[in-house]
C-alpha cells in the first residue's frame, strides 16, 4: 500500500526551481534512496513534505489525506518525521529530553514520554550519553539524536537527510545496521545520501535528483547501470 | 554499606540526607516567612518584605516568558496595570470585591497577551520587546485621558473603617496584607513550578532553543507561546491587583510605565531566569536595597537608584546572563561535593532496617 505521495511538486526559490515537477511514492514498510548531486533539490522535497516549505503547485498525499496545506507541527503527529542534514539538538537539554521533546507527542504525561524515550535510546544505543547535553555530543551522536528524537514522535515515515555524512566507516556501519533495524520494524523509510555505497545496499529502490528533476528510478541495480545517472555523478561534480 | 550496593540499588525509597535537609530547611522557612511579621514588628519593615513578595510574583511572571520562554517583554506593566485597574475599578465603582477582581484582572490581562502576541510572536524575538515597550505608553495615555477610569488622577480605594478579607482591607494592619502577599507568591510559584514539569514545560525550553527543530517534532509554537503568555500575564495581573489593594489607589504614570518593568526584569535577571527560585532571590536582594538606597539619598536623587539598576541590568547581561543561581550551576565543583554528601543515603527502608 502506498504510504506517501508526491505528485508534480514544484517549489522555486526566485530564479532556482530546486524541485521540478517531482513524482515520488513510497510503500509501507519500504526503504527508499534518493539520490542526486549537490544542489539537486533533495532537502528542498524534504522541506515540502515536512511542511517547512509551501510548495508552488502540486499535491502530497499521505495515507490517503492531501497534506499540503498543513503547518508542519499538524503533519508530524500524522505520522511523518524527519531529520536536519545540519543537525538541531536542544543544546542545553540532555540527549534524554532531546528524545523526550519527540516522544511526548503521543505520550499523556513527560513520565510516560521519559520511558519511551529511553526505550529509543537504549534502542540506538546511545545511554551511555543519555545525561549529556545536546551540545555536548560528537557529529555522530549528534546525528543518531535527530533519528532518536524523530524516531520518539512514532512516524510511518522517517526522512534521513544524510543522517551518515561526516561519520568515519565504522560509525557509517554502526548507523547503516541501525537504520536498517529502524526499518525492520515497520517503519517506512526515505534515505537522503551522497554515498551511493551506502543507499544502494540498503534502497528497495532508487530516486535519483538533478537540477530538481527526477531523472531515473527503479531498483537499485537499474539505477547505478542508467547512463543518466552516471553522467550526473561524473559531470556533476 | 559495601556488600549489600545491590540491595541499595534496588531500593527507591532510601532517605538521602538532601531530603532531610531539605524538610528541615523548608520547615525553617516556612516558620520564618509565617511568623515574619511577629517577629519583626516595624511597619517599615513588614512593608519591605510586603513589596518585596510583591515583585517576586512580577519577577515570575516575566520569568515564564522571558526566562523559561523566549519572547523577551519589556512591557510587563501592561499587565500588571490592566490587574491593578480592574480591581479598582470594580471595587470602587460597582463594589465588587477585589478578588473577582483580580479573576478578572486576569481575564483582562490574558485577553490583552493573546492580542498583543498574535502578530508579535511569530517574529524574532526582540519585536515583541518592542512591542510590549510601545504598548505601555499607548496605554498610559489612554489611561490619562480615559474619564470612566479617572484620567490622571487615578482611582482612590474608598477607606473602609472595618478590616474584611472579601474587600481586600485591612485598617492600619499590614500584618494581613503579608499573609495574602505571601499565599499568593506560594501559589504562583507552586503553579510555575507544575509549569515548568509538565508537557508545556518541556516544550518551551524545547522552543527556546529552536523553533523549527521543536516545530518538526510537532510542537505547535504559536499555541504554545500564547500558553505561556497567558499564564506569565496573568501572574503579573496578580502583582498589580495586590498593589492597588495595598496602596488603595492607582493612577497611570505610577504603573503602565518602564520602571514597573524593569522592576520585574531586575528581580528574574539578578536571582536566575528560568529557574523557579531565581525571581525571588532577584526581588530580595533588589528592593530592599533599593529603598535603603533611595532613603539614603533622598530627595531629588530618587531616581538613582533606577540608573544603578539600570547599569546592573547590563552588567548582568554582559558578564552573569544566568544570575545568582548560575553562578552556584557554574561552581559546581566545590557544590558537588556537598551534594554528593547530601545525596548519601542514611536511613534505608524495607531490606536493610536491621542496620540502623
Ligand atoms: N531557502 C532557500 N532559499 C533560496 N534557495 C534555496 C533555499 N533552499 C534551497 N535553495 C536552493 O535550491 C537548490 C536545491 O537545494 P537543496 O538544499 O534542496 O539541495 P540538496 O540536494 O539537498 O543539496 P546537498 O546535497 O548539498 O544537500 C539549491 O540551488 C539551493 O541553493
Ligand atoms: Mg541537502
Amino acid at each position: 500500500m502506498t504510504i506517501l505521495e508526491c505528485k508534480h511538486i514544484y517549489k522555486k526559490f526566485g530564479g532556482i526551481t530546486a524541485n521540478n515537477d517531482v513524482n515520488i511514492s513510497i510503500d509501507e514498510g519500504e526503504m527508499v534512496g534518493l539520490i542526486g548531486p549537490n544542489g539537486s533539490g533533495k532537502t528542498t522535497l524534504f522541506n515540502c513534505i515536512s511542511g517547512v516549505y509551501k510548495i508552488d503547485s502540486g499535491e502530497i498525499i499521505f495515507r490517503g489525506n492531501a497534506i499540503q496545506k498543513l503547518p508542519p507541527h499538524r503533519r508530524t503527529p500524522l505520522g511523518i518525521a524527519r531529520t536536519f542534514q545540519i543537525v538541531r539538538p536542544f543544546k542545553a537539554l540532555t540527549v534524554l529530553e532531546n528524545v523526550m521533546i519527540g516522544s511526548l507527542l503521543k505520550s499523556k504525561s513527560p513520565l510516560e514520554a521519559e520511558e519511551k524515550a529511553r526505550e529509543i535510546i537504549e534502542f540506538l544505543g546511545m545511554t551511555k550519553y543519555i545525561d549529556y547535553t545536546g551540545a555536548h555530543l560528537t557529529l555522530a551522536y549528534k546525528k543518531r539524536l535527530e533519528i532518536a528524537r524523530a524516531l520518539a514522535t512514532e512516524p510511518y515515515i522517517l526522512m534521513l537527510d544524510e543522517a551518515m555524512a561526516g561519520l568515519n566507516a565504522a560509525e557509517t556501519k554502526e548507523a547503516v545496521e541501525f537504520v536498517r533495524k529502524i526499518n525492520d520494524r515497520g517503519t517506512s523509510i526515505i534515505l537522503v545520501e551522497h554515498v551511493m555505497e551506502v543507499v544502494m545496499p540498503l534502497s528497495d529502490r532508487v530516486y535519483v535528483l538533478e537540477n530538481g528533476k527526477v531523472i531515473s528510478q527503479g531498483l537499485p541495480s537499474e539505477v547505478s547501470k542508467d547512463p543518466l545517472v552516471i553522467e550526473a555523478y561524473l559531470g556533476g561534480e | 554499606m559495601k556488600d549489600n550496593g545491590k540491595q541499595l540499588m534496588n531500593d527507591t525509597r532510601k532517605i538521602s540526607r538532601g531530603m532531610v535537609f531539605r524538610v528541615i530547611g523548608g520547615l525553617c522557612l516556612a516558620i520564618f516567612l509565617l511568623s515574619f511579621p511577629h517577629i519583626f514588628t516595624s511597619n517599615y519593615l513588614r512593608n519591605l518584605a510586603i513589596l518585596t513578595c510583591m515583585w517576586a510574583i512580577g519577577g515570575q511572571a516575566w520569568n515564564v516568558l522571558s526566562g523559561y520562554g523566549s519572547r523577551y517583554s519589556m512591557g510587563h506593566a501592561i499587565f500588571f496595570g490592566l490587574g491593578a485597574y480592574s480591581s479598582a475599578v470594580l471595587f470602587t465603582k460597582y463594589g465588587i470585591s477585589p478578588w473577582i477582581g483580580m479573576i478578572i484582572g486576569m481575564l483582562v490581562s490574558s485577553s490583552i497577551s493573546v492580542i498583543v502576541g498574535f502578530p508579535t510572536f511569530k517574529l524574532t524575538p526582540a519585536y515583541y520587546g518592542m512591542a510590549t515597550l510601545g504598548f505601555t505608553f499607548t496605554l498610559q495615555a489612554v489611561f490619562l485621558n480615559w474619564r470612566w477610569v479617572g484620567d490622571s488622577r487615578g482611582v482612590f480605594m474608598p477607606l473602609l473603617r472595618k478590616s474584611s478579607i472579601l474587600d481586600f482591607q485591612f485598617a492600619n494592619n499590614k500584618t494581613q496584607y503579608y499573609y495574602i502577599v505571601l499565599f499568593l507568591l506560594v501559589l504562583s510559584y507552586l503553579l510555575v513550578y507544575k509549569v515548568s514539569k509538565s508537557k508545556l514545560g518541556f516544550y518551551i525550553r524545547a522552543m527556546k532553543e529552536d523553533e523549527l527543530a521543536a516545530q518538526s517534532l510537532g510542537v505547535d509554537v504559536m499555541k504554545n507561546l500564547q500558553i505561556v503568555g497567558i499564564i506569565s500575564a496573568s501572574l503579573a495581573s496578580v502583582a498589580g491587583t495586590f498593589y492597588a489593594q495595598y496602596m488603595l489607589y492607582v493612577d497611570p504614570m505610577s504603573v503602565y510605565n518602564s520602571i514597573t518593568s524593569n522592576n520585574f526584569i531586575l528581580s528574574a535577571t539578578l536571582g536566575g531566569i528560568a529557574t523557579i527560585a531565581g525571581p525571588l532571590i532577584g526581588a530580595i536582594i533588589f528592593i530592599p536595597t533599593g529603598e535603603l538606597i533611595r532613603g539614603w539619598i533622598g530627595g531629588s536623587g530618587k531616581a538613582f537608584d533606577q540608573m544603578l539598576w539600570g547599569f546592573v541590568i547590563i552588567l548582568i547581561a554582559i558578564y552573569r546572563p544566568s544570575g545568582i543561581l548560575g553562578w552556584f550551576k557554574e561552581h559546581a565543583k566545590f557544590f558537588s561535593g556537598i551534594s554528593k554528601w547530601m545525596k548519601e543515603p542514611i536511613v534505608r527502608s524495607n531490606h536493610d532496617n536491621s542496620r540502623m
